[in-house]
């Protein structure tokens, strides 16, 4: 993520993280109750959900690798859920369990109330996929494309229509070599959804576009989302999760280290804004002289590589800063460059795994 | 299924498989070029030979009665110097070399070269007709008749049958072996997968893809033997078509089997060539494969090209019927049904 694209959007994240309606504390609620509530009622209500997940892959003649170890996951209907992590955290083992391509080591899954291995023909119908690194066909045509696929459900929509809805309607006659890497994403995505799922599993739908593609599609989710659907997705793209997802799930070393909405997360753990600020070259500071500020709930120095500063988060950064800057002048320490900012996800990670997403 | 055949997986799959193949002028010609290019080279490089004449070279001294008698029994006789005789007998440019004899009682001495060929044939002929010469027999003794020659009997009426049995086999061993690795290499068998199209509707599309492209191949070689080359189709098409069908479901059960496993493309092409070379050597095509020591004959017999070769030389050289070719349809019959059981089984998405 660029500063720049972070800017462009930045006032959209803060409405979101701001205002946490009533709509997405209803939803923190239900989770809690599938979660602990009945099974039975559990694995009808929510659209996913999935109980001690877990993976090994048995390694021939190397050490097995633990994939997942214990994932529990509710995704209620009609929410776009998150599950966020760095590479090489489980995600995708994940989510090819829940989508039936790969079978769990132990673990319950209950997709839409059905189970994998006993209801497959009437889930495949009822959901829709993009997987990580799908080759379409180089030789079809995106109409063509979509035929096809169309061609696997029972009800589904018109090639044309999903092509207007993708913005493809141009490029209908248009070789799948042909097009760009922004407009082929689109075209995974339309043959996701011209099964007309309820359901949408979404692996990295926007990774290595660029930042007007993956806009792009961030719209088409979202359109999907408000006509009713369910989204799972996954994502390392911290602005990914903020801008689309209701809930989000932080998952690392194979299990979920953090859940709930984008908004709770970020006050949970990074407080609700981060103050950074470097001094000049020579002076230092002991975190203990910075969690003694007021309102301060953590601190962190040195972490950034490239300006080796400070990081604080406060809850009231009115009354944090003055107070920070007064310390400074009566020690003579001299203040760099200094930032205020709304706390994001990416704080999150790092407050829970002490490194960041997307490196 | 409520939606019709048209709108269905099988033919949807089937036409995304036509479609590339149509789409990809590369392979287009391996699949219907290569083999006219084949048919062309192989009949130019082995014309039917003309009758073989034996050519003998005779010294200065040999009288020319005895070259007469030679010449006028349709051998190629010339004069040659002594000091030549053994290269031209070497390069094969003579058969015999005809020169006077130097012990007592012996009128010539034929010499050869006993590593070639003809050595054999052109000793005894030189000796009969100059011994018979010699005891002055002038009625014929043995008189000597050509067989006429049957229509299907020249190595290009052998070939392009052979050419077709193996283009039927190379062609559903890529077109469905080597496709179905590759789908899955890009990962849209996994896609797919993910998708509500069974295993059995994937596997059957690949293999109508094939079968749908068969009939244009054939017809392109029969009829480019028929004109160029002249080779005709002696017994009945219908029966002709059924064979290429039976070769060629057996050979797209072999591209099921061989896929099943198989995760890249290196592998197949391994194992498609592992599978090929034997029958390409062994059943047949450009060979007659009368020469094989009899239990190996047993054996090659029972390979599928060595079959379909099998039928399709007796129906386009020799007018076979149906019943002449159960042996061969069987075997066709059951490569085709424990290829497609087997490779069902082992069919892997991912």
């Amino acid at each position: 993520m660029t500063s720049s694209e972070s800017a462009g959007i930045a006032p959209l994240v803060h409405t979101h993280l701001g205002e946490p309606g009533a709509g997405t504390r209803a939803l923190t609620t239900q989770i809690s109750s599938t979660l602990s509530g009945p099974r039975a009622s559990t694995s009808q209500d929510a659209a996913i959900v999935c109980r001690s997940l877990r993976k090994v892959f048995r390694g021939r003649g190397k050490p097995d690798v633990v994939a997942l170890q214990g994932l529990d996951l509710a995704v209620p209907r009609g929410v776009c859920f998150g599950l966020l992590g760095p590479n090489g955290a489980g995600k995708t083992t994940a989510v090819s369990i829940l989508e039936g391509l790969l079978a769990p080591t132990a673990g319950d899954v209950f997709v839409l109330g059905e189970r994998w291995g006993k209801s497959d023909a009437k889930l495949r119908q009822a959901i829709g996929v993009t997987l990580q690194e799908t080759r379409l066909p180089d030789r079809l045509s995106a109409r063509e494309t979509l035929q096809l696929f169309a061609s696997f459900y029972r009800e589904s929509a018109d090639a044309d229509e999903v092509l207007q809805a993708i913005s493809l309607a141009d490029k209908a006659g248009a070789r799948v070599a042909d097009l760009s890497g922004g407009q082929r994403q689109r075209l995974v995505f339309g043959c996701a959804i011209v099964g007309k799922p309820e359901l949408l599993f979404l692996d990295e739908p926007t990774a290595n576009l660029d930042p007007n593609s993956r806009r792009e599609v961030w719209g088409l989710i979202r359109r999907f989302q408000q006509g009713g659907g369910t989204v799972l997705l996954t994502t390392h793209y911290m602005e990914e999760a903020e801008r689309l997802c209701d809930l989000v799930a932080v998952i690392d070393g194979g299990r979920i280290i953090s859940e709930g909405t984008p908004g709770e997360l970020a006050i949970q753990f990074g407080g609700e804004h981060v103050i950074e600020f470097a001094l000049s070259a020579g002076a230092e500071l002991l975190p203990a002289d910075l969690t003694g500020l007021p309102h301060v709930t953590r601190c962190r120095s040195g972490e950034r590589r490239d300006d080796g500063g400070y990081r604080l988060a406060s809850t009231k950064p009115e009354a944090t800063l003055p107070a920070l800057i007064q310390f400074l002048q009566s020690t003579e320490r001299v203040l760099g460059p200094i930032s205020t900012r709304r706390a994001t996800l990416d704080d999150v990670f790092v407050a829970l795994t002490g490194k960041r997403l997307e490196e | 299924m409520s939606k019709g055949l048209a709108r269905g997986p099988i033919w949807n799959l089937t036409l995304l498989r036509l479609r590339e193949l149509w789409r990809q002028p590369g392979t287009l010609f391996w699949v219907f070029g290569f083999p006219l290019v084949l048919a062309v080279g192989l009949g130019l490089a082995f014309p039917e030979p003309g009758p073989s004449v034996v050519k003998v070279g005779l010294t200065p001294e040999v009288p020319e009665e005895a070259a007469n008698r030679l010449r006028h029994a349709g051998l190629s006789v010339r004069r040659v110097g002594l000091s030549e005789a053994d290269g031209e007998l070497g390069a094969e440019r003579l058969n015999a070399v005809v020169s006077k004899s130097a012990r007592p009682g012996v009128d010539f001495t034929v010499r050869v070269d006993p590593r070639a060929r003809e050595a054999e044939l052109g000793a005894a002929l030189v000796r009969a007709y100059l011994e018979r010469g010699a005891e002055r027999i002038d009625h014929l003794v043995v008189e000597k008749t050509e067989l006429s020659l049957k229509p299907g009997t020249r190595y290009i009426d052998f070939l392009i049958p052979g050419l077709i049995g193996m283009n039927l086999m190379t062609g559903a061993l890529w077109g469905v072996g080597w496709s179905l690795v590759d789908l899955r290499t890009r990962r849209l068998l996994q896609r797919l997968r993910a998708s509500p199209v069974k295993p059995i509707q994937l596997l059957v599309s690949v293999a109508l893809s094939r079968l749908l492209v068969i009939p244009l191949e054939v017809l392109l070689l029969v009829a480019f033997g028929h004109w160029v080359f002249g080779v005709k189709v002696a017994g009945s098409l219908l029966l002709l078509a059924v064979v290429v069908l039976a070769g060629s479901l057996a050979f797209s059960g072999l591209g099921v089997l061989l896929s099943g496993r198989a995760e890249n493309n290196e592998t197949i092409s391994g194992l498609i060539n592992l599978v090929t070379l034997p029958m390409l050597m062994g059943s047949g095509i450009f060979f007659a494969t009368s020469h094989f020591p009899a239990g190996l004959r047993k054996v090659v017999a029972f390979l599928p090209l060595s079959a379909l070769n099998d039928a399709l030389r007796g129906i386009i050289n020799h007018g076979a019927a149906l019943t002449d070719l159960k042996m061969p349809l069987a075997i066709l019959g059951v490569w085709a049904i424990a290829t497609f059981l087997a490779g069902f089984r082992l069919f892997r998405w991912a």
